[in-house]
């Protein structure tokens, strides 16, 4: 509905925001899987936002999910079942500290739609108040 | 000695009918009652039909900010006391008029 | 059924209060059933059949709004409801309903004003 596009706009932005928390937390959950060397290591979920009808207000929209590297990183744990010859197995190339301050980035943006969608609740109650 | 009045032109019940031009008040020294209140109605029927276009695109969801049409609406209620208080005093002034001993 | 007390505006402001009251239903449906294995979330559209039955000048109450299934990408188990896109439809669905029966209020306000007297 364009007669409410205020909402509109700030409910994808809400759709984008989670999509972008969903990833974030399933980075961190799969942060510590071991593939042996010949496998690819997990590979962390980059959520890839662009604007639906730039210039036009919009909203935004989820182009598409970037998958981080699928070599990852190889280290030593010569104890571990999956580990090859040498003794290495892969884990996957995700920095958590990195990965917490995207959860924080995310969270703000999250509240800040839906402070946009209250107020535009406000404004839109009030203009339908007129003449009471 | 009588008096002429013009005649009032008639006002239904709504929907309203159709009214024609109003008498020419261009250069006229003074406009008639009659064509003021044709005016009067013209303008009333304008802002209803806004109102009513206004209101159907506010539904369906293309009318982009819905205070259009809320002052449309408050005009047109407006619009429509203002013509029957005109009406009203009309009548009564009329019928106080016909009233008079002659 | 057109307003036999009315013209084709408060015909359509009345198809517009069905179609936005059938929404909410919807709405709520979707939300009561956000967990459910294989539920597709339903969606009311109304406004499409309003927009061509009033420029056709036809009753817009010749054809229902019709409720079609979500075709978002679901989840792993099957269902596909948004609980963010719910929960700003359901709000602005109350605007929207809000609306249209301040139209309605005003259009028998101006029928009451020409009948007889003020409101």
């Amino acid at each position: 509905m364009s007669t409410f596009g205020t909402m509109d706009a700030a409910s994808s932005g809400l759709v984008v925001y989670r999509k972008w928390l969903d990833a974030v937390s399933e980075n961190i959950a799969n942060m510590n899987d071991v593939r042996s060397t010949s496998d690819n290591a997990f590979q962390a979920r980059y959520v890839v936002a662009q604007a639906a009808d730039y210039g036009k207000a919009g909203g935004a929209q989820v182009a598409g999910i970037a998958l981080g590297d699928a070599k990852g990183r190889v280290v030593q744990q010569p104890d571990h079942p999956l580990a090859d010859a040498e003794g290495n197995v892969r884990v996957p190339d995700i920095d958590l500290a990195d990965q917490m301050s995207q959860l924080i980035i995310a969270q703000r943006g999250y509240q800040a739609n839906l402070a946009v969608v209250e107020r535009a609740h406000d404004a839109y109650s009030a203009a339908l108040q007129m003449g009471r | 000695m009588s008096v002429s009045i013009s005649a009032i032109s008639s006002i239904g019940a709504l929907p309203l009918p159709p009214i024609s031009g109003p008498a020419a008040t261009t250069g006229a020294v003074k406009p008639d009652f009659s064509s003021m209140v044709a005016q009067g109605l013209e303008k009333l029927q304008a802002t209803q039909s806004t109102s009513d276009n206004l209101a159907v695109k506010a539904t369906t969801g293309d009318l982009t900010d819905i205070h259009d049409y809320m002052i449309a609406a408050n005009e047109a209620t407006l619009a429509t006391q203002l013509t029957v208080a005109v009406r009203n005093k009309a009548v009564e002034a009329f019928t106080e008029i016909m009233r008079m001993q002659m | 059924m057109p307003e036999p007390v009315g013209d084709a505006t408060m015909s359509a402001l009345h198809y517009a209060l069905n179609g936005l009251a059938l929404r909410q239903r919807t709405i709520a449906d979707n939300t009561a059933n956000i967990e459910t294995p294989g539920f597709l979330a339903g969606k009311v559209n109304f406004e499409d059949a309003l927009r061509s039955s009033m420029a056709d000048g036809t009753d817009p109450f010749a054809s229902a709004p019709t409720t079609a299934r979500s075709l978002e990408p679901t989840r792993t188990n099957g269902n596909n409801v948004n609980l963010d896109e719910e929960t700003i439809a359901g709000s602005e669905t109350n605007l929207a309903y809000g609306l249209a029966v301040q139209a309605m209020t005003a259009k028998f306000q101006q029928l009451r004003i020409a009948v007889g007297g003020m409101p």
